[in-house]
């Protein structure tokens, strides 16, 4: 646990020194705070898109400036923090937005951060669809780890109904 | 084979209820263990291909 509390305090200190605004936990480490570990290589930071002002892309440059000097070094679109790859990704449209600004504060240790929601969890892994994200969200079901009237209303406000009976349909009701 | 699935099963269980600091400790050795045989892999292919090119030199 040391590593990631390691990392996750690098990460207050940018929020401390204005680097990142708020952020959250999203992916498989946030989704290991509700269900069964996984293994995984990186930590997923969603931060605000404004903090990319004028641009439709996610600049790096002053995350870079930052954790650079101190020794952490870049690896493609990650950075090693603490033995882990972290990955700062723009919470850039509605549905991540909401996760983000509703994100649960926790402690690791001696550290506090944020993680997603169960439901905001399983409303992303819904949209984003990969086999892993279907095994995801089937472990919250099964281990009734999320709150289906808060879920119910996610999934109609960023127009996942659909996909959510369709997942319900081929994995769930099926018993596959 | 039914009690090894039940075993599974409560295995799994289990691990949902742990504190999130011994979930974060188990991922990071799963992640470590990962990398180990990632980095094996690539150094074996690596070899593999530095035979394969002496191998042809030497031809």
């Amino acid at each position: 646990m040391k590593e990631t509390q390691d990392a996750l305090a690098v990460i207050n200190e940018m929020r401390d020194a204005g680097v990142i605004s708020k952020y959250a936990i999203g992916g498989a480490v946030a989704a290991t705070f509700y269900i069964e570990p996984t293994a995984t290589f990186d930590i997923d930071i969603f931060i605000p898109f404004e903090n990319v002002p004028g641009s439709s892309l996610v600049s790096l440059d002053h995350i870079y400036n930052y954790l650079t000097p101190l020794g952490h070094k870049s690896q493609g679109a990650h950075f090693i923090i603490g033995g882990w790859q972290v990955q700062f990704l723009p919470a850039d449209d509605a549905l991540y937005g909401e996760a983000l600004s509703q994100a649960v504060e926790i402690q690791v240790g001696r550290v506090k951060t944020w993680v997603m929601t169960a439901e905001h969890l399983m409303a992303i892994a819904l949209r984003t669809g990969r086999a892993k994200d279907f095994i995801r969200t089937e472990q919250f079901i099964r281990y009734n780890k999320f709150d289906a009237k808060k879920l119910d209303e996610i999934l109609d406000r960023h127009g996942l109904v659909e996909k959510w009976r369709q997942f319900n349909d081929k994995y769930i009701r099926s018993g596959k | 084979m039914e009690k090894i699935l039940a075993d599974k099963i409560e295995e799994r269980k289990r691990l949902v209820s742990l504190p999130f600091e011994e979930k974060l400790t188990l991922m990071e050795k799963m992640r470590d263990r990962s990398l180990l045989i990632r980095r094996s892999a690539v150094a074996t292919v690596s070899e593999a291909a530095v035979e394969s090119e002496e191998l042809h030199a030497h031809k």
